[in-house]
């Protein structure tokens, strides 16, 4: 008998084998509901408005199956976040997470999604506490990390934070961790290293995918604030052609045009970006317009709007279920309700002492009250990572002035337009009127 | 003498271990796609950004087609059978005349790769039958590439454009990879006993992770 060529018993039993996982992929197919004929894993990837509805119908369908229920949870916190309505996107994703959760207890992706939902709803203490659960069931996953550097950044644990982001990045350097590591850096006053770790993050992703854009918006916002408004425009310019739907991005564009006293077309992108959603941004970005323009009337109609879309029926700033006191504080502020403004800040306060933007806040709120002494109690804390950011050192800088330190107050207002030529207008003329 | 040579075989491993972060189909694309964008240029980066980086298992079975012979233009005749297979089956798969089934052409993916590493250890000279066999393999490739399209998406109005660029963008990081292993296995030339140092132990990686590859994708939940 003629010898077999070993290349030919390598195909017989390669062929042989293919035979066997094709039985056993049918087998356990037969077993299990199908999903049709459509892949929902794709769908939910291609174009999260198409995935949800579909997944929608499949989990109606099949109520147990825990990962149809996942893939539903995550595809509603991406399209919280590309569309900006978190308000409505949230809530679901939450109840989906929990119903999981009562299914399967120790399902740490489950408990990744409920983290990542209550961080989008400042329940940042809440997500800490899951991140830690999460981190027990799988302290080898990447994800668990990132929702604890997150839930501890905002809790205004630092340290631990840049902990946190170290281990991520050494378990799975992609673009989550490195636009975390960027976060981080630009908190501790490192510009141009924040800059590097973005970009490496927008690379590290591939164009359109909602999380690159949402990377490039990051980098975006970062050219922005520090001045480089031509290539900051780029950017978010990118942004709207891979991603014509991230109503952020609209925004981005808006204010660059702002900034160049473009006002027709930065109210042309905020208009654009109101067609997409009814986040209370947009209002409050058209009422920084109005003012600029001398607008005045409709820059307080719209501010309304703002305060409305975030203040929800209970009028306590819980708006399906998030806590939005800084941002209402902020938003009161440029109502001129001090009063206001200081109570929602101060309950933030309440909620996360040690958070360097919360502390900010309430300085500005008492700054802007005339109680300067407060002021500068707070904004000390604001200033303990080092932050270079133009506005807080602007605002330092304005406080310090008002409290008796003219040296370190003009110090720290040329700082910040040293690294941001492109300031404020309207905060820049306060200044002017204070000197 | 020694020293360098070891180096340079070091050297070569480290190369083939450093792709290990990368994990082919594991990364999911979403693509939303803008009429204006530029088709060609961008489905062509996916199609080499599907290679290199994240398709670790194809890095891998590029690296076991090219060890399988030591004539570039046989190697380059290999390649090319592979890329005929893998475009047929892409082509089908994209326009659905062939149905999808990545539960089941992951794991003989990984099949094919402990396939081919097992193949350079056990097979020394080359027929027609190797041909065959790398056909094969290109048929079943091509069903994965197709699956990792269809995760992008194709936008209807660029679908024939857009499937070629991927496609040639595949070729490139095809023909990048087998050119890298060619000028690196340039540099032991002469100085080593090529298949002893280099392809006995890349193969037997190869088939190792094949193995390795396909067991995860079978546990796998479906």
């Amino acid at each position: 008998m003629k010898k077999l060529h070993p290349s030919a018993l390598i195909l017989i039993g390669f062929t042989l084998f293919t035979a066997v996982i094709i039985s056993i992929q049918y087998y356990r197919t037969s077993q299990k509901p199908s999903f049709g004929k459509q892949s929902v894993l794709n769908a939910s990837f291609s174009n999260d408005a198409n995935a949800i509805e579909l997944l929608e119908e499949k989990v109606k369908e099949e109520p147990k199956n825990i990962k149809l229920k996942k893939q539903l949870g995550f595809a509603y916190i991406r399209m919280a976040r590309s569309t900006g309505n978190s308000g409505l996107y949230d809530p679901l994703a939450l109840k989906l997470f929990d119903s999981i959760l009562t299914q399967a207890k120790g399902d740490y992706e489950a408990m990744i999604g409920k983290a990542t939902v209550l961080l989008s709803q400042h329940h940042f203490s809440d997500a800490l506490v899951i991140g830690q659960e999460a981190i027990q069931e799988n302290p080898y996953s990447s994800s668990c990390y990132g929702v604890l550097t997150d839930a501890l950044l905002e809790t205004g644990d630092y340290e631990k934070s840049v902990a946190m982001v170290d281990k991520m990045v050494s378990l799975h350097p992609d673009l989550r961790s490195y636009s975390r590591v960027s976060y981080l850096r630009e908190i501790y006053g490192d510009y141009a290293g924040a800059k590097e770790a973005m970009q490496m993050a927008v690379k590290a992703g591939i164009e359109g995918m909602e999380e690159t854009e949402w990377a490039r918006y990051q980098l975006a916002c970062l050219y922005e604030r520090t001045g480089e408004i031509a290539e900051a425009d780029t950017q978010f310019h990118k942004c709207v052609f891979y991603r014509p739907n991230f109503t952020a991005a609209y925004l981005g564009v808006g204010r660059i045009a702002q900034k160049r006293r473009e006002y027709a077309e930065a109210e042309k992108e905020y208009l654009l970006a109101k067609n997409l959603s009814g986040d209370y941004t947009i209002y409050e970005h058209l009422a920084k317009l109005y003012r600029e323009e001398n607008r005045q009337k409709e820059a307080a109609i719209a501010i309304r709007q703002s305060i409305a879309a975030l203040e929800g029926k209970d009028g306590k700033g819980n708006v399906h279920g998030h806590y939005a006191d800084r941002e209402l504080a902020l938003l009161y502020l440029n109502s001129y309700d001090y009063n206001k403004a200081l109570i929602h800040a101060q309950i933030e306060y309440d909620r996360r002492p040690e958070n360097i933007d919360v502390n900010h806040t309430l300085a500005w709120v008492y700054y802007k009250r005339g109680e300067y002494a407060k002021a500068s109690q707070y904004i000390v804390k604001a200033l303990k990572t080092n932050s270079k950011d133009p506005e807080l050192l602007y605002h330092a800088g304005l406080i310090h002035l008002h409290s008796g330190s003219s040296t370190i107050g003009a110090e720290e207002m040329n700082a910040a337009i040293e690294t941001n030529p492109h300031l404020d207008r309207m905060l820049q003329l306060e200044s002017k009127y204070v000197m | 003498m020694k020293s360098s040579l070891l180096i340079k075989l070091i050297l070569f491993v480290v190369l083939l271990l450093v792709t290990n972060g990368a994990q082919a189909h594991a990364v999911v694309y979403a693509y939303n796609w803008n009429g204006a964008v530029n088709a060609t240029s961008d489905y062509f980066l996916l199609g080499i950004k599907h290679i290199i980086p994240l398709g670790y298992d194809h890095i891998l079975f590029m690296i076991g087609l090219f060890l399988s012979e030591k004539n570039i233009k046989k190697i380059l005749w290999m390649a090319t059978a592979f890329t005929v297979a893998h475009t047929v089956t892409l082509i089908l798969c994209a326009v659905k005349i062939l149905p999808s089934h990545p539960e089941i052409i992951e794991p003989v993916i990984g099949l094919s790769i402990a396939a081919i590493g097992l193949e350079n250890l056990v097979s020394g000279n080359r027929n027609k039958v190797n041909y065959i066999l790398v056909f094969i393999f290109g048929l079943i490739h091509g069903c994965g590439f197709a699956t990792a399209l269809s995760e992008s998406g194709i936008p209807e109005q660029f679908f024939f454009s857009s499937l070629i660029s991927f496609n040639l963008g595949i070729e490139f990081a095809q023909v990048f990879i087998i050119l890298t292993c060619f000028l690196i296995v340039r540099l032991f030339e002469g100085n080593i006993n090529y298949r002893r140092y280099v392809v006995i132990p890349v193969s037997i990686f190869i088939f190792i992770s094949g193995i390795i590859m396909m067991s995860e994708r079978l546990g796998a939940k479906i």
